[in-house]
């Protein structure tokens, strides 16, 4: 119990601290971000509206420690500011809608990307040797080689432009209305089909062969022969026994590769237009939409650290040794 | 025994090949078991000795047909209970697996699931197996036909846990909660769970300290003779398997070379292998005395010992923070120790009892938390590591395998102390090492300073090892199990070895172990350690003539007597009592 406690004390001092470094980055950039931003504004937005949006960002002329205070205080009313490059469609708005994309596009690819890899690892480990064992890790490996943005544009081209089986860009197609009709959902799919493929393709090999590798190992230990002579199952051993603890480390792996589903596949979402998280830092980063970036990387920060929480916790229902280690 | 029965397993012409790779031209078919017969008994202990590597473990594979790839059973029948082993289907297999042919594997430590719980690891089994069958050989009195309850399938485990006395609580616990000798009663727990026929028992009791040894296998015997079911013990302590086995196989090199009662071997061991065997299981008490005595004449009597390493009231707590509380942990109290030059002081005590914590204190791997060492007349700064002590100072580890690094050869091993420690120059310091590998018997030298440790033998590293800890010339030595995992047959030379060592350069040996028949062997004085307090200190032939503590005197009752036929004769109705 006590682990766990302080597994959360752990993340709330990392949350804070990430909380400081966001709110003192872009104050301690160099060059004035301010100046370079409102030059771009002059005519076009009203002098009340440059002081709000001045005001939103914090750079009031108060002291450093008041600007934080009201920085934390407009953040507890989930209030991130106005968004430059959408303007003036709030920061937490915008990030809202990229989110839902990201999550939806790479966090599917990423979950079945680990589902089919591990038990692809599981299978070849438990039949190492066959045919299977000698053809997959090699094929995986070469795909895998590729950067994925790569292997992206090779699919765009192929499936997209050439053959025209899948849409070329965006997360549904232009002619419609988000809603939860069967139309929509199916043109999310069609859409997702390609920039999933490109991300399942370049990672599988990863999880499939690190999953193999700690399966070999645990496949020599000698509670697995034990369950054998024991008269258990093949399937039973192999899964019960083997994979049960074999899949440890992977599931480490996972929690990081979770962080990387928030962030965006970033070269992704751009080969594919896709208006993801990724997308959308690219699109700050342009515009030096401060704002944006700001919040984009609070809930990068957070969602890793939500994640790895999760991950903690979960890890203590799996591996009983994590508990008593307190 | 009843000879005219059928055996219940039968095993003829077993052999084993690990098939060569095939991606690879060069690699050769390897013959592992070869012409292996031998049957056994109902309620027969039959032992199958021999060296690591001789095979016996694949042997037990091939008759649970558990072999990994790419071994093979490539020959031979395995009868058992009326059908063939090696033909029948893997259901058929399976059903017979466990119900009547069950397994204590070696080292428990690693045998249980570390992400169950016990019962969980009792439970799988029970279900898989035939329930009828189950319920007709629990002692329940209930006649059900139909599946036991779950609570029913409990009161047996608890059952069964009792026999090899551990309580129910053990059933909630995780593997990594137990300690070595309660793991290892589990798993024997385990394999007597389904009431089988035979038990395959693979080294139990190797990775276990003497005391908890004696216990287990006491249990083990009692168990045979309340239930009646047969052993197969494979194990390479002789002197136990002299002492308790109906029937002995000794194998070599993939062969079974002869099959005899444990008296016919001590009578007439016509083949030298098993001479060779017998005799080092004794452990050299004879020749090392006899070289003990010419040292000790060859001195002047009244000489005063010079004094090598002493501690002073010694005391090592650890402590540990956790996040809102402290805890304590006393594991050396008041040690006080001397140890005089070119003699060796042996210090023995059960697993945990604060041996290694005190070498590491010796070596300044940690700082004693309070008390005082002094090496020679100067004390050891508890404050900074003085190099000049280190250089006096040496270690030799436990694990030979483990403790020469993979990536470097044999010189690079050696050479790294004489240039650290400035023993020579650059110049010399090839010659240097070539002389210090002829001085620990790999001879001739130039042909294993170029080597890998992974083209050496374990005895050959274990060497390479003692070799390195005399780079530096030092005084003190301090050898932690340095036998342990070596075969019997290595044991004898290298303690020799060591023991010429310390004649030769005046050193100081400081042996910690757990295997009192070594300290018998090669120690001048004994400390007896006991949860980090030193319960007895004095001459060797004292100490083990004349125990005084209560603990001493469980560990000398617990060393195998060496095999003689009064001793066997002894410990025999020891068990019938």
């Amino acid at each position: 119990m006590s682990y766990i406690l302080k597994r959360f004390v752990l993340y709330f001092l990392a949350f804070c601290v990430s909380l400081i470094l966001n709110f003192l980055l872009p104050r301690l950039m160099p060059g004035d971000p301010v100046g370079t931003m409102f030059a771009r504004f002059k005519g076009r937005l009203s002098p009340e509206a440059m002081d709000a949006l001045k005001q939103s960002l914090g750079f009031s002329g108060d002291s450093l420690l008041d600007q934080f205070w009201a920085y934390l205080h407009s953040l507890s009313q989930g209030d991130l500011g106005l968004s430059v490059a959408y303007f003036p469609t709030p920061v937490t708005e915008v990030i809202a809608t990229g989110l839902w994309w990201t999550l939806w596009l790479a966090g599917l690819s990423v979950l079945i990307s680990f589902i089919i890899g591990t038990s692809l690892g599981i299978l070849i480990a438990w039949r190492r040797g066959s045919w299977l064992d000698q053809s997959l890790p090699p094929l995986f490996a070469f795909l895998g080689a590729f950067p994925y943005f790569w292997l992206a544009m090779l699919l765009l081209w192929v499936f997209g432009f050439q053959l025209d089986w899948f849409p070329l860009r965006h997360a549904y197609g232009d002619d419609l209305e988000p809603s939860w009709s069967w139309l929509f959902i199916s043109d999310m799919f069609r859409h997702a089909a390609l920039p999933a493929l490109s991300i399942i393709l370049a990672t599988l090999g990863g999880w499939m062969l690190s999953m193999r590798n700690t399966m070999i190992t645990v496949l020599g230990e000698d509670y697995i022969s034990l369950a054998q002579a024991k008269g258990l199952s093949s399937k039973q051993v192999m899964l019960r026994y083997a994979a049960r603890n074999a899949i440890l480390p992977n599931l480490t792996a996972f929690g990081m590769a979770i962080g990387f589903v928030v962030s965006g596949s970033l070269l992704t979402e751009i080969v594919f237009s896709y208006p993801g998280q990724g997308y959308l830092l690219v699109q700050a980063v342009r515009a030096q939409d401060y704002p944006l970036m700001q919040g984009l990387f609070l809930t990068i920060t957070t969602s890793v650290l939500c994640a790895n929480c999760l991950l903690d916790l979960l890890y203590v229902l799996l591996d009983p040794r994590t508990r008593s280690s307190s | 025994m009843k000879h005219n029965h059928l055996p219940l397993l039968q095993l003829s012409n077993l052999e084993v090949t690990y098939l060569s790779d095939l991606s690879q031209a060069d690699t050769q078919d390897f013959i592992s078991v070869q012409d292996v017969s031998f049957d056994i008994q109902e309620g027969e202990l039959f032992a199958l000795v021999g060296e690591s590597g001789c095979g016996k473990s694949t042997l037990i594979n091939a008759v649970l047909r558990t072999l990994n790839p790419p071994g093979v059973i490539s020959g031979g029948q395995c009868f058992f209970l009326g059908s063939d082993l090696f033909q029948i289907t893997e259901s058929k297999l399976n059903q017979l697996r466990w119900s009547a042919l069950s397994l204590v594997p070696q080292s428990a430590m690693n045998a249980l699931n570390p992400v169950l719980n016990i019962w969980a690891q009792f439970q799988d089994v029970l279900e898989k197996h035939d329930q009828q069958d189950l319920s007709l050989k629990s002692s329940m009195s209930s006649s059900q036909i139909e599946q036991p309850s779950e609570q029913e399938l409990r009161t047996l485990v608890v059952e069964t846990l009792e026999l090899v006395e551990l309580s129910a609580d053990v059933l909630k616990l995780y593997p990594h909660e137990l300690s070595g000798g309660m793991r290892q009663r589990v798993t024997i727990a385990l394999a007597l769970i389904l009431r089988p026929k035979l038990i395959i028992m693979d080294e139990p009791t190797t990775a276990l300290d003497v005391i908890v040894q004696h216990e287990i296998m006491q249990v083990v015997l009692r168990l045979r003779d309340e239930l009646g079911f047969s052993i197969l013990l494979i194990t390479h302590d002789l002197p136990l398997v002299l002492s308790l086995a109906d029937r002995v196989g000794i194998m070599q090199k993939g062969k079974l070379l002869k099959v005899a009662t444990p008296t016919q071997l001590l009578l007439e061991p016509q083949i030298d292998y098993i001479a060779q065997l017998i005799h080092a299981s004794k452990i050299p008490i004879p020749k090392a005395l006899n070289s003990k005595l010419t040292i000790e004449s060859a001195l002047p009597k009244h000489q005063a010992k010079t004094v090598t390493l002493k501690a002073k009231n010694l005391v090592k707590i650890y402590k540990q923070k956790s996040f809102w509380k402290s805890t304590q942990k006393t594991v050396l109290q008041n040690v006080n120790l001397e140890l005089y030059q070119g003699e060796t002081l042996a210090l023995v005590g059960a697993s945990g009892s604060g041996k290694s914590t005190l070498a590491r204190l010796f070596m300044q791997m940690e700082q004693p938390t309070s008390g005082e060492i002094y090496l020679g007349e100067k004390r050891l700064d508890p404050k900074k590591v003085d190099r000049a002590f280190k250089t006096q100072i040496q270690m030799v580890f436990q694990d030979p395998f483990g403790a020469l690094n993979p990536i470097h050869t044999i010189a690079y091993h050696l050479q790294r102390p004489l240039l650290i420690h400035q023993v020579c120059t650059a110049q010399q310091v090839r010659a240097q090492a070539l002389a210090l590998l002829e001085s620990v018997g790999l001879s001739p030298a130039h042909e294993f300073i170029d080597r890998y440790p992974h083209a050496l033998s374990g005895g050959q590293r274990q060497r390479v090892c003692i070799a390195r800890a005399l780079a530096s010339r030092p005084k003190l030595l301090i050898a932690d199990e340095p036998t342990s995992m070596l075969d019997v047959s290595l044991r004898e030379d290298l303690l020799l070895l060591l023991q010429q060592l310390i004649q030769e350069h005046q050193l100081s040996l400081l042996l910690i172990t757990h295997d009192l028949s070594t300290a018998q062997a090669l120690a001048d004085q004994v400390a007896i350690l006991d949860q980090g307090k030193i319960v007895e200190q004095g001459l060797t032939t004292e100490v083990f003539q004349n125990p005084q503590h209560p603990f001493t005197q469980r560990l000398v009752k617990a060393i195998p007597q060496t095999p003689n036929l009064s001793a066997s004769q002894n410990l025999r109705e020891d068990q019938s009592v």
